[in-house]
């Protein structure tokens, strides 16, 4: 009877803080409804939407042993408690996406975005991550691959592999220009995030051969040099001498890069990859919580409109209508399907219990979730001319401080051009203008909420830290995406030739690295080299792919569960199916034809033509653009190919099913009685 | 190589597989609890850093002495060095999952 009220008292909370959202026009509310909202919203799903997919749809038991109980091995099939475990899985699947995404669609104001990530995440992003972690946990941890083709079928296996490998390079290549528009003329910045390298060093030397095994050690001295690097970036900042060492350009910052993600794929783990990993747990973990705590301690208002003009497609920061680009913007955060990557990797392997899935699956989504409504809060309490000054590219902004502030003006929003002087200044940048890919803005906002709670003077100090939390794990990424798109490579080419599928034949894998690091380098080079910062173009690719992944993991999803015998429930699946694949066909048929330039591939490579031709754009120049253009249309299309082809294989299994031509039958581990049941 | 271990760790690794409990990240039975509030103290900053450890997918060699311990009193202890070596390789080896 408490237990109702309770619940109904939640559920009338969830209500309010929505309305307050909807029906607030014009004036600015505090983040105290968006967080009220969200959370009402997402303790409503977990207790009642998460339980019915647990006991109804997966008939999750604890009577039935996981294969941590089975297997266990003392090293990667390790019964863990499910609180630890929902760490660590939170930890695998947070990183810079939830971050990034809802700051660059806060163009559309905060409400689109926040319903997407509320309500997506509810009924599609959670119940992908949970119904792959269920599928890979009653499978002893196969991966995705595995499950898509023995499942399916061993051409929709090796379709599911060539879509991860692609997605792996433009995912690379679009989080590394977030780096590269961030660091790009900031030495108290690049220094910081140079000093990650050796201090990386430092600890896998530390742990492998000074003190073996001591990682928590390693890692708090890691994490003391940090600090001190952080703090030491002010000094060179400052410095005449050393800051112009620092003050790269956008250029050399991605060449370095590229030679970076290839140097650290091809050494040995524990050199650099494994403390960097140690490193940016800790940091991602440490700086959310603190994160969420200064939210809810200052409550700031939210300084965005709920809604702007630009839901009309003609937004500065991307452009494209609010359907279907606010979905693919935010990607991480509503639903991500490299999720199903991690869901179906280490943490399956770690399950103690069958019912715990629920809270690590499903639970872990709505946590990241939340992290992407942070995000959302951070990008709305700035002054909406800031941030369309630092969001927007400076081409599109005028050039200079002057034009930018007139241009913003012209949207409706007021900033002077004292203003973002006064703003670089007082972070300790030269400029903030037109530094693109989100990354800058969040750290604005973060070191807004930061010096709101902890003291106004250290802006700065605030502002370099969320620059180097993003970068950290943004790198961390570069160096493992490398290494997994390594593995990926080696294990497609072991088809065409043997000897360059053995992961431990050095020419194979300097090859197959070196193959990885160009590809995205390349896409990586003309995002720099784009007179509109290349975001414009790259970031639609990425949500495109990564959601066009979830379809693909879904495609799974559904095929598990009609396997199981539970069709009456595949609805379950099918329908964010349905909406992913509405979303990623619009979004990649006007990228792909549209013809207004700033939306089409092909429409701007056609504008581009017509440009030579009259001479107002250098023919080298122009052609090159066009090149990207079409090479960008190549992606999109082989992208919307595979998941097609993936969706009519899987569609033909549930149709023989359906028609009863086929047994269902899964191909599940034997079930075993647990010892851990009540 | 178990007197070696002991030697540098003063005895800890023994201490610890006495009372490891069978979930790392869960506390020892309470039968097993030390009376001394500064071994109690002691124990409860191990299981945190046992949690972290597992949150960070770092190593954990005194739970795998523990494993060895229960499931295979056969086999060689291996040190810390070579488990380390072991784990990384185990963790890493199918290239590591991580998301954006």
């Amino acid at each position: 009877m408490v237990k109702t009220l309770g619940w109904i008292v939640v559920g009338l909370l969830g209500a309010a803080g929505w309305a307050m959202l909807a029906l607030s026009r014009g004036e600015t509310i505090s983040a105290a409804w968006l967080v009220i909202a969200a959370v009402g919203t997402y303790l409503i799903g977990y207790r009642f939407y998460s339980r019915f997919l647990a006991d109804r749809v997966f008939g999750l038991t604890n009577r039935r042993a996981t294969p941590a109980e089975r297997l266990n091995n003392g090293r990667d099939f390790v019964p863990t408690t499910r609180w630890v475990l929902f760490g660590h899985h939170f930890a695998a699947i947070s990183g810079a996406g939830p971050l990034i995404g809802p700051v660059l669609a806060a163009q559309f104001g905060y409400l689109p975005g926040t319903i997407w990530i509320v309500f997506g995440v509810v009924l599609a992003g959670a119940v992908q991550d949970f119904i792959i972690l269920v599928a890979s946990m009653r499978r002893d941890g196969k991966s995705l691959g595995q499950m898509a083709k023995e499942e399916i079928g061993p051409f929709t296996g090796l379709a599911a592999m060539v879509a991860i490998l692609a997605i792996m390079i433009i995912l690379l290549a679009v989080l590394a220009l977030v780096v590269v528009n961030a660091l790009r003329d900031s030495p108290w910045g690049l220094f910081t995030i140079a000093c990650t390298i050796p201090i990386a060093l430092l600890m896998g030397f530390w742990m492998k051969a000074w003190r073996p095994g001591r990682t928590m050690e390693a890692s708090l001295a890691g994490a003391v040099l940090l600090a001190v690097a952080l703090v030491g970036g002010e000094r060179v900042a400052s410095s005449a001498t050393l800051a112009p060492l620092f003050a790269w350009s956008g250029l050399a910052i991605a060449v370095a890069m590229i030679a970076y993600g290839f140097v650290a794929s091809v050494l040995p783990v524990w050199m650099l990859l494994c403390p960097r990993d140690y490193l940016s747990t800790f940091m991602k973990i440490g700086t959310i919580v603190l994160l969420a705590v200064t939210i809810l301690l200052v409550l700031p208002d939210l300084k965005l409109p709920a809604v702007t003009r630009f839901i009309d497609g003609t937004g500065p920061v991307f452009a494209g209508k609010l359907f279907p680009f606010a979905f693919i913007t935010i990607a991480c955060g509503a639903i991500s399907g490299f999720h199903a990557l991690v869901a179906s990797g280490t943490t399956p392997k770690m399950v103690r219990r069958e019912e715990d899935a629920r809270l690590i699956g499903y639970g872990g989504m709505l946590m990241e979730s939340f992290v992407a409504v942070m995000a959302m809060c951070a990008a709305a309490v700035l002054d909406p001319g800031v941030y369309f000054a630092i969001n927007v590219p400076l081409a599109k902004l005028g050039g200079n401080a002057v034009a930018a502030a007139e241009t913003i003006r012209g949207w409706g929003f007021a900033v002077t051009p004292e203003q973002m002087v006064s703003l670089a200044h007082q972070v300790g940048e030269t400029t903030l203008l037109g530094r693109t890919g989100g990354a800058p803005s969040l750290a604005m906002g973060m070191a807004t909420l930061f010096s709101g709670a902890f003291g106004q003077h250290l802006l700065a100090l605030w502002y370099h830290f969320a620059i180097m939390f993003e970068a950290l794990f943004i790198l961390t990424t570069i160096d493992t995406g490398t290494r997994v798109g390594r593995f990926m490579l080696q294990e497609l080419g072991g088809h065409l030739w043997e000897p360059l599928g053995r992961t431990s034949w050095y020419p194979s894998i300097v090859l197959s690295s070196l193959l990885v690091a160009l590809g995205w380098g390349y896409f990586l080079i003309q995002g720099v080299l784009d007179p509109l910062g290349g975001i414009n173009s790259l970031w639609p690719l990425f949500g495109i792919s990564n959601q066009l992944l979830a379809a693909v993991a879904l495609c799974v999803g559904t095929t598990i569960v009609m396997k199981a015998g539970k069709v009456r429930y595949a609805w379950a699946t099918l329908l964010p199916l349905a909406w992913l694949l509405a979303v990623t066909l619009t979004a990649s048929w006007q990228k792909i034809l549209s013809p207004d330039r700033h939306i089409g591939f092909l429409a701007d490579a056609a504008a581009l033509t017509g440009e030579i031709a009259a001479g107002t754009v250098d023919a080298a120049r122009g052609s090159r653009l066009i090149f990207n253009d079409q090479l960008n249309a190549i992606v999109a299309t082989i992208f919307v190919v595979i998941v097609l082809a993936v969706v009519l294989s899987s569609a033909r299994e549930w149709w023989l099913i359906l028609r009863g031509r086929k047994v269902p039958r899964a191909a599940e581990a034997p079930i075993v009685e647990s010892a851990y049941a009540s | 190589m178990r007197a070696e271990t002991d030697r540098r760790t003063g005895g800890l690794a023994d201490r610890v597989l006495r009372q490891q409990p069978e979930i790392p990240g869960t506390a020892a039975c309470p039968a097993d609890q030390p009376s001394a509030p500064w071994l109690r103290l002691r124990q409860k900053i191990d299981a945190c850093a046992t949690a972290f450890r597992r949150i960070a997918g770092m190593p954990d060699y005194d739970a795998y002495l523990g494993h060895l311990r229960r499931h295979h009193p056969d086999r060689p202890i291996p040190s810390e060095r070579e488990y380390f070596a072991l784990y990384v390789e185990s963790r890493y080896g199918n290239g590591p999952s991580r998301c954006c």
